[in-house]
């Protein structure tokens, strides 16, 4: 208790130093929990696609379940050589495994993870509680192109060219819509702070809300991802594996990992904008912790339809990508704009 | 004339120290950026410069301006500029920077 005094009082006195270091512990505790976490998500994805596809998956490694798979795998590839392919812009070539994860990681400061609630009140669980979060995130996902093009610049292969080249395609063409579909959220939620968003949703969910801007959100958010029915950046038939052709070893892992990172904090930009966040019913004997349960388990219902949605569907051409967010995502998103407006304006 | 025990007090040093980093990065990408013969370079280094002065803004406070900074300048017009040069021949580069 005396600790305690006397942390608010330094607080209270020095707010920026306290700031700094409550900001860098919160940062370490925030990056080691979502690397966990993502690599739950490799295992898990591994798991369900195995179960949709009538075979076991992993089974071997850590028991039954196959749980420390992916601990075999990230020892394996710390392990192999690491290759630079001749004639490769090296310095290029070595830096972006390391800008796509940190700018994958930029995203995590501003998502609120859930939230428990202490004295009756909720306490969202975020690092940065900035009044434009949701600006944040949509600014900084677009930066997840950059990482992709120094890979696939860099390689030194027509491949991995192409894939680049596709990526960054990809990404102007989907971040318009997604970003309108943000932008309708946020008209209707009256703030762009994704914990206001969140709380906005007490009575009804955006996604019932705004059920038109919830698919396109959904359909360019696995686009952003690159995941199955949009991931002609890595199509294994067409071009190898796009921009990840030419790398091996550690690196190879960090971009292999970054995609699962990317999947994990979409989904929960979904859950925060359309799925209602933490809200639901107070689950009586653990009521501190309910908006903690409910925040999971929309989370992993999220993810497991993304897994679903990538081993049942099949791939569409590039062309047939960029024609859908041009033409049709787009003129759409600016309808489910107006109808956001209208409707945030009748019951302002 | 500075103020010693202002100069000495340690919020102080932190802005100073925040800005100096933040003036050292955005200078130094810059004239990576004209000084590089390689373009993809210079556009990276470019994006570097456009991503520094983004952290200004929010050191100064103006975290809006920060984050718009990203959005147009490294979201749009930075992807765009690496979407144009990467349209050009490589040889073609490569030429002109030994010629």
């Amino acid at each position: 208790m005396e600790l305690l005094s006397a942390i608010t009082e330094f607080a209270a006195r020095e707010p920026k130093i306290y700031g700094l270091i409550i900001g860098l512990v919160a940062a370490a505790i925030l990056a080691s929990v979502i690397n966990v976490v993502a690599m739950l998500l490799v295992w898990l994805e591994r798991k369900v696609m195995g179960d949709l596809q009538a075979r076991y998956g992993p089974n071997r490694v850590g028991g039954r379940w196959g749980v420390l798979q992916l601990g075999a795998d990230a020892i394996k590839l710390f392990t192999k050589e690491d290759i630079i392919p001749r004639g490769a812009d090296k310095s290029v070539y070595v830096w972006a495994p390391i800008v796509a994860v940190a700018t994958t990681m930029l995203i995590a400061g501003a998502l609120p993870f859930g939230a428990v609630i202490i004295d009756g009140r909720e306490v969202p669980l975020v690092v940065a509680n900035m009044d434009i979060s949701a600006l944040y995130v949509e600014a900084v996902l677009s930066l997840m192109a950059i990482g992709a093009f120094m890979a696939g610049y860099s390689s030194n292969n027509k491949y991995s060219m192409l894939g680049a080249f596709r990526g960054v395609a990809r990404m102007i063409a989907y971040e318009v819509p997604m970003g309108v579909c943000v932008i309708s959220v946020a008209v209707m939620a009256h703030s762009l702070n994704l914990v206001e968003i969140v709380n906005a949703q007490q009575n009804i969910w955006f996604a019932v809300a705004q059920p038109l801007g919830f698919v396109i959100f959904g359909i360019a958010l696995i686009t952003d991802l690159g995941r199955m029915p949009f991931d002609q950046t890595e199509a294994e038939e067409e071009i190898i594996a796009g921009y990840n052709t030419e790398y091996s070893g550690i690196r190879f892992g960090l971009l292999y990992f970054q995609e699962y990172i990317v999947m994990l904090l979409g989904s929960i930009l979904l859950v925060l904008l359309f799925l209602g966040g933490w809200k639901g019913p107070v689950i009586p004997v653990i009521s501190f912790i309910s908006p903690m349960i409910w925040f999971f388990m929309k989370l992993l219902i999220v993810l497991v339809a993304l897994i679903w949605i990538r081993v049942s569907l099949p791939r569409f051409r590039i062309d047939q990508v960029t024609d859908l967010g041009w033409k049709i995502l787009l003129p759409l998103s600016l309808v489910n704009f107006v109808w956001a407006v209208a409707v945030g304006l009748y019951f302002a | 004339m500075i103020d010693l025990a202002q100069f000495y007090d340690i919020r102080f040093l932190m802005d100073l120290g925040a800005f100096s980093i933040l003036a050292v990065l955005i200078l130094g990408f810059s004239i990576l950026t004209v000084w590089s013969s390689n373009m993809v370079h210079a556009a990276l280094y470019l994006l570097g410069a456009f991503a520094s002065v983004a952290m200004l803004y929010v050191s100064l406070n103006a975290s809006f301006v920060g984050v718009v900074q990203v959005l147009v300048y490294i979201g749009a017009v930075g992807v765009l500029i690496l979407f144009a040069v990467m349209l050009t021949r490589r040889t073609l580069v490569e030429e002109e920077s030994h010629g």
